[in-house]
């Protein structure tokens, strides 16, 4: 005991072992030590160190101290890799082909004999026709008198001929109008954020065009929808749901015989519920989104995770509307698997480093109020 | 009653003593065993203090004394252990 003692008492500061040190060894000597007496000595030794030690020395100890425990748990704790993608979600404008294409199918909606006959009526058209022919005839020439021609690239022009100057340019209006909220129709039949095209219409311009037949003319532009809100944030949400099924996910875990052991006590759908805690899906921008799975098998969390984005990628597919044309204005680029980082671990030990840093801090700043107290 | 300082103080006001005589001494007039570290650890505070003061000495076994601001404390402290005591019994008498 008087040996375990010596070495105890190793523990003190060297400054005051040279102070105190023979008259504390003759003290061991005198006394017949116990157990309770080496304890009492290493509290003596521990309170000593900290209570006389500079606040830096404390306080990088204690850090050291916090950081090699961290790392004892952290070696300890499975490691945890986190595996992520990027896919970016782009937009670009429509080519002259699918702009004119888009135009064409507004067209028949806007300009669909339903639409024309109130026209025909409130602004009095063609009245000598009329009086000979079926209406649907007189549709039929209206038609005729309305235009769309390309202009420049996207951009269309949209006119009437008639006769009368006011009612030419009145009949455009409204024809422009009518295009508008054919637009607006499809936006809405569709979602937002799968529709690139939109109808951008500037105003109606008088044009004179023949002596005796008067043209108006509005301009439209087609262009990429503005999507809101974040097209990122919207395919997570809707697309996440699907792409994440239970199905995928069962068939994830048993191909790549994930959670072994927790497949080994739990159910199939509990082991599903722990691997959807795993997975995120998050949008970094408003046009970027972001895939990632924390596994502890570094191969396997970037399989599983590109797995994910081309199961997006699936669902995205599978969701869209059958007409391509509508959904060009959208592309993916996929930034695969950029960070595979060993997350646990590392922030086990910064916390352990953190910890222990904070401790040695509040110690070193307390202990002159420790050794006041006591005394 | 357990304060290793004032124990230390209490033990030392009749005269200079080493660490073992004030370990023997404590624990006959209040039957508490002060442990090395306690003892050594209330020493160097006291000494910090100016409470109590070493004695120049060859013998390994270093004697300490109470300093006049030492035994000013101590008396402070004994009187003020003394109100208390008193008003307990005090109040025990009369409960």
């Amino acid at each position: 005991m008087r040996k375990l003692a010596q070495f105890v008492y190793r523990l003190y500061p060297p400054a005051w072992r040279e102070r105190y040190g023979a008259e504390f060894n003759s003290l061991l000597d005198d006394l017949t030590l116990s157990w309770r007496d080496v304890f009492d000595i290493f509290m003596g030794g521990l309170m000593m160190r900290i209570t006389r030690s500079e606040v830096a020395l404390i306080t990088v100890v204690a850090g050291v101290f916090g950081a090699v425990l961290g790392g004892i748990v952290a070696w300890r704790v499975p490691p945890q890799f986190q595996s992520s993608g990027v896919i970016h979600i782009q937009m670009w404008s429509p080519s002259p082909a699918l702009a004119a294409g888009a135009v064409e199918r507004l067209a028949n909606t806007a300009f669909s004999p339903d639409k024309l006959k109130p026209l025909i009526e409130d602004y009095n058209l063609y009245p000598q026709i009329r009086s000979k022919r079926p209406l649907e005839d007189v549709i039929q020439r209206m038609r005729k008198d309305i235009h769309i021609e390309p202009r420049s690239g996207t951009t269309f022009q949209v006119s009437f001929a008639y006769p009368d100057q006011e009612k030419a340019h009145q009949v455009t209006l409204k024809l422009m109008e009518h295009l508008d909220e054919a637009n607006l129709a499809e936006l809405s039949r569709t979602d937002d954020w799968k529709s690139p095209d939109a109808w951008k219409s500037a105003s109606a311009e008088r044009v004179l065009a023949l002596p005796n037949r008067l043209e108006s003319a509005g301009l439209i532009d087609v262009r990429a929808a503005t999507i809101s809100p974040s097209p990122a944030g919207l395919v997570g949400q809707r697309l996440g749901s699907i792409a994440v099924s239970r199905v995928m996910l069962k068939q994830l875990i048993e191909s790549q015989d994930l959670y072994r052991e927790d497949r080994a006590k739990q159910p199939m759908d509990v082991v599903i519920q722990r691997m959807r805690h795993d997975i995120r899906i998050e949008p970094r921008s408003s046009t970027a989104l972001q895939v990632s799975f924390v596994y502890p098998d570094r191969r396997k969390a970037q399989h599983v995770m590109l797995e994910l984005m081309q199961s997006l990628m699936k669902a995205y597919l599978t969701e869209r509307p059958v007409s391509d044309d509508r959904n060009a204005g959208f592309s993916f680029r996929i930034t695969p698997a950029q960070t595979v980082a060993n997350l646990t671990r590392i922030n086990i030990v910064g916390v352990g480093l953190g910890g222990g840093l904070l401790l040695g801090l509040s110690v070193s700043v307390l202990r002159r109020r420790l050794w006041h107290a006591s005394a | 009653m357990s304060d290793p300082t004032l124990l230390i103080l209490a033990s030392l006001a009749d005269g200079e003593k080493h660490g073992y005589a004030m370990v023997k001494d404590i624990r006959t007039f209040a039957g508490v065993r002060l442990g090395p570290g306690t003892l050594y650890g209330a020493i160097t505070r006291l000494e910090g203090l100016g409470w109590i003061r070493p004695i120049v000495t060859n013998d390994r076994r270093r004697p300490y004394r109470l300093t006049p601001e030492g035994r000013r404390h101590l008396k402070a402290q004994l009187a003020n252990l003394h109100q208390i005591v008193s008003a307990a019994r005090r109040r025990l008498e009369h409960a």
